[in-house]
């Protein structure tokens, strides 16, 4: 027979937690124990779910109880006017119109009384689970306490410890008893989740407008280019647009800016304005409104600058903005704007209720953008090619989107959720603007080639959590792979003389795919087919030229994985819209590299 | 009360109206906007969760972050509704008033 472990070594006398709860110090025996065994930490399994605040959750809840009750007295009290009006006025309209809005009441009643429901439930839950995992807890620390000092394993030399059959049990059934656990806090919290993804503002929302919305033009804002326009742009900026009530539009500056350039004898100038203008006009057929958040002139140094929202950003839930890489320019905005509407309908598609605009935002120096955008002169060329090959635009594009997206919430209502994704250098610049401090929800970083110099981890982000940042880095992606900064920096060097990188000598900045990165890696494939060449050539040729050219070709097919449409597609766009609207329980997710 | 005839479509109807009911029932309606409106004990801005507050699976970051928009939303949308019934009120409030200048003479009826 074995005497009981010592007192000193397996003391459960109660002491208080951080979590209100009396917690054993035998627990921190288990966690010396288990590591000691070669097995995982119960003990910080059991922490995460009895840090799950239940509590505050259900007080949150009774906010949305009392927001009930009110709807649930107008309702009872609007009743009471139908059969009044009933009898005042023989016309059936007044009765219906007050008949929609006591439906509309108990429509958004009905589904805040089910979420409220919902978070009482699962908040009922967490509170059993708990109290499951304290009892687990408690229950292994007095199961480890009766073994016999030999049973919990002899020291070996160097500190670790004899395997033992007695404690790997006691251990292991605590790990699996807090999976379960763990397993039913998730459930209770998806299907919270899922009752959450309604907005109770929508049967009310979906009223018939009043009639004082009557008037409002349905003639396109913006006549595509060339076309001539009775009523054109900018004849009074300050004003309201022709043909629509109200206060001026969000866009009424810009606009104005717009329509003095399309006249200008800068031909840089009118070129960006004429794109940009055709760009509106895409943007407002794919999105109904079309805004222009940002507009700065281009000059024969500069492609100028031009951010357009697809989607009433004043009316949004959701704000996304889309981040281009390089060779992007504000002249030719097609493809983004096809990306962001794309974006934008898969956001509509999976959240119905609630409104989703998507910025294209074009918005810093992108490095060859002559390439898609207006003609500058040479030295503005050789300077935006020596760009591409390191961060340092993306850098100082970070600060700037970080202050447009400052203005962009302005314009946006109170609560409106905001993500910003970024492609290519575009992911760069975002991860920049994070760092310095952006205000963002969320941050999709796609097909990147680094994080940007500074940034070594996502807990390097001040106002964005780790886990709010997610990266979609297809396998196939050249860019998104270490090669791309050997290519940089050899040719940056050959072209420019050495320059001075971050730490590691990346001149993109970590891969933010890596694990030790700490974001969220997103599970999905690239939608380009994997297709590969083998040259054939005749004899001694072969020998030679094959490997070399089929690497050559192998590589140039490898990059059609790199575009932001490729991104945007199928399982990939199906997750960034997920995170855009916050349904992060819908973003599949797997382990770093 | 008044007792007009309207056209519509070449047709004729009979068009019956109760001013002083039609008053009592924008009463009505005003105190259901009131109802609506709520007692003003929820003047809240933002959620009292921490992002991590129920943990850090997916789920339960998509909790925190929809509870901080619902319970906001059920609170807007029924102060939203209270706006539109008053401008209803006030709509029947304004019919009963020019149905009775049209009755006093002052407005030409409809035919």
């Amino acid at each position: 027979m074995t005497a009981p472990l010592s007192r000193s070594t397996s003391s459960i006398t109660s002491s208080s937690s951080p979590n209100g709860v009396g917690r054993g110090d035998g627990l921190s025996v288990l966690r010396l124990l288990a590591g000691l065994q070669g097995l995982p930490d119960p003990v910080a399994k059991a922490d995460e779910l009895l840090a799950i605040d239940a509590d505050t959750l259900a007080g949150w809840f009774t906010i949305a109880r009392r927001a009930a009750v009110w709807l649930w007295r107008g309702a009872e009290v609007l009743a009471d006017a139908i059969p009044a009006l009933a009898v005042a006025w023989s016309s059936p309209t007044p009765q219906a119109s007050i008949a929609a809005l006591r439906e509309a009441a108990v429509a958004s009643r009905t589904v805040v009384v089910g979420q409220a429901d919902a978070a009482d439930l699962a908040c009922h839950t967490l509170t059993q689970v708990k109290a499951h995992v304290q009892a687990a807890l408690g229950a292994a620390e007095t199961a480890v306490a009766a073994l016999g000092t030999t049973d919990v394993g002899v020291p070996q030399p160097g500190g670790s410890q004899a395997p033992s059959p007695a404690l790997q049990q006691i251990l292991t059934e605590l790990t699996a008893r807090l999976d379960e656990l763990r397993g039913r806090a998730t459930a209770a919290l998806q299907s919270l989740a899922l009752s959450l993804r309604a907005d109770p503002r929508d049967p009310i929302e979906s009223l018939p407008a009043d009639s004082a919305a009557a008037g409002v033009s349905t003639e396109p804002r913006f006549p595509a280019a060339g076309v001539p326009s009775e009523a054109p742009l900018g004849a009074n900026p300050s004003g309201p647009i022709p043909g629509q009530p109200g206060p001026a539009p969000i866009d009424a500056k810009n606009l104005e800016r717009l329509q003095l350039d399309l006249q200008s004898d800068d031909d840089a100038t009118r070129e960006m304005a004429e794109g940009v203008m055709a760009s509106l006009t895409q943007a407002e057929q794919a999105g109904g409104v079309a805004q222009l958040l940002v507009y700065e002139s281009a000059d024969t140094w500069s492609q100028g600058r031009a951010a357009i929202s697809v989607g009433d950003i004043s009316a949004a839930d959701n704000v996304a903005t889309l981040v281009p890489g390089i060779t992007s320019a504000p002249a030719h905005m097609a493809d983004g704007l096809n990306d962001a509407a794309a974006l934008r309908a898969e956001a509509s598609r999976q959240s119905p209720g609630e409104s989703t605009a998507v910025v294209a935002w074009y918005g810093y120096d992108i490095p060859l953008g002559f390439k898609g955008g207006v003609s500058t002169n040479p030295l503005a060329k050789v300077d935006s090619t020596l760009d591409a090959l390191d961060d340092d635009n993306a850098g100082e594009g970070g600060v700037v989107l970080a202050r447009d997206i400052d203005r962009f919430r302005q314009w946006a209502p109170v609560g409106a959720r905001f993500t910003a994704l970024g492609f290519s250098m575009g992911s760069t610049t975002v991860s920049s603007a994070a760092a310095r401090g952006a205000r963002l929800d969320d941050a999709v970083l796609m097909g990147s080639p680094g994080a940007g110099q500074g940034v070594s981890t996502a807990d390097g982000y001040p106002h964005l959590p780790a886990d709010h940042t997610y990266v979609i880095a297809f396998d196939q992606d050249p860019v998104t792979q270490t090669r791309t900064d050997l290519a940089a920096t050899a040719t940056s060097t050959l072209l420019a003389g050495p320059r001075i990188s971050g730490a590691d000598g990346e001149p993109f900045g970590v891969d933010p795919a890596l694990a030790d990165f700490g974001a969220q890696v997103v599970d999905a494939t690239t939608n380009v087919p994997e297709v590969r060449m083998s040259l054939s050539l005749p004899g001694p040729i072969e020998v030679l030229a094959d490997p070399v050219e089929s690497a050559v070709v192998n590589q140039w097919l490898a990059l059609s994985h790199h575009s932001e449409t490729n991104y945007l597609s199928g399982r990939s766009k199906e997750a960034a819209a997920a995170v855009v609207i916050g349904h992060y329980a819908d973003v599949p997710i797997k382990p770093g590299r | 009360m008044a007792d007009d005839q309207g056209t519509a479509a070449g047709r004729t109807a009979d068009l019956t109206v109760d001013t002083p009911l039609l008053r009592r029932a924008a009463e009505i309606a005003d105190h259901a906007a009131d109802a609506l409106r709520g007692d003003g004990t929820c003047e809240v801005f933002r959620s009292p969760l921490s992002d991590a507050g129920l943990g850090h699976s997916a789920a339960g970051r998509e909790v925190v972050a929809a509870a901080g928009r619902r319970v906001l939303e059920a609170v807007d949308g029924a102060r939203a509704l209270a706006v539109r019934v008053a401008v209803a009120a006030e709509k029947i409030r304004t019919a009963a008033e020019q149905f009775e200048r049209a009755e006093a003479g002052a407005i030409r009826g409809p035919r």
